[in-house]
């Protein structure tokens, strides 16, 4: 096969590699990153306060 | 070999390389969310700073800070009324803390857990004490973004201070076991002047 054509392959798989990555990368649902895994993005005002209603829920 | 072999041979190489760093990075590069806005910090000057501390209420001290542009110390206001010995202990906890409040959003939240001596997932697997000591990090986090609120024009010193003294009480509530109703009293409070404050300097 003609060593040009190999490296073109090659250039469009990479770069469709990097496409789909950027496109698809999978990003966990904010409920999960609250309860199930992880621990949330504190990002937003809202989710401060509401990491802050999770850390005393059920304390008396 | 020929010289146009080793030239293919190592584009490949190339290409195949950097196919495994957009691998690596996929595993942690998703969740990576932008940094909040970080507060710009003022001089601090001393004689400003022990200026205020003449003020007779926590209100009027953190005001005080506020307009002198000097560094608010609400650590230290909410572990005032503590003993000597919690009272350390307490300044200490919430100073070393500091460094995680530079990170990003998701990577503060963990920093702040681990500090409090909790770590990722459901948090009323965790021990009482340490919850409540992640609530009042939590509740340093709320005050920093009220101080760069203020800074930036969208709060009053006023709205700030009275924002900042609830959070101090709260603080002051949570770190010396106070009961927890009393806790989510104050909080529900504070949303409300939150977002009456916001609503107003839109």
């Amino acid at each position: 096969m003609n060593k040009r054509v190999v490296i073109i392959v090659l250039v469009i798989i990479l770069i469709a590699g990097i496409a789909l990555y950027m496109t698809a990368s999978p990003e966990l649902p904010a409920d999960m990153l609250n309860t199930t895994s992880g621990a949330p993005a504190l990002d937003e005002d809202a989710a401060v306060f509401d990491e802050f209603d999770d850390s005393l829920a059920g304390l008396s | 070999m020929k010289k146009e072999n080793v030239f293919f041979s190592v584009f490949v190489m190339i290409l195949l390389m950097g196919s495994l760093v957009a691998a690596a990075g996929s595993s942690t590069g998703a969740l990576r969310v932008p940094d909040a806005p970080k507060r710009a910090t003022s001089a601090v000057s001393a004689e400003a700073a022990a200026a205020c501390e003449t003020h007779a209420t926590t209100r009027e001290r953190i005001r005080c800070r506020i307009e002198a542009k000097a560094e608010v110390n609400s650590i230290e206001e909410s572990c005032r009324t503590l003993s000597a010995d919690k009272r350390d202990a307490c300044n200490e906890f919430q100073k070393r803390a500091g460094p995680c409040y530079d990170v990003a959003a998701r990577e503060k939240s963990l920093c702040l857990r681990r500090h409090a001596g909790l770590g990722e997932g459901q948090l009323n697997r965790f021990a009482d004490e340490d919850r409540r000591k992640y609530a009042a990090l939590l509740l340093y986090e709320l005050q920093e973004r009220v101080e760069l609120k203020q800074e930036q024009g969208a709060l009053t010193a006023d709205e700030a201070a009275e924002l900042i003294d609830m959070i101090v009480e709260m603080k002051r509530l949570l770190l010396s076991n106070a009961p927890i109703s009393d806790v989510r009293e104050k909080m529900a409070a504070f949303k409300v002047e939150w977002r009456t404050a916001m609503a107003a300097n839109v």
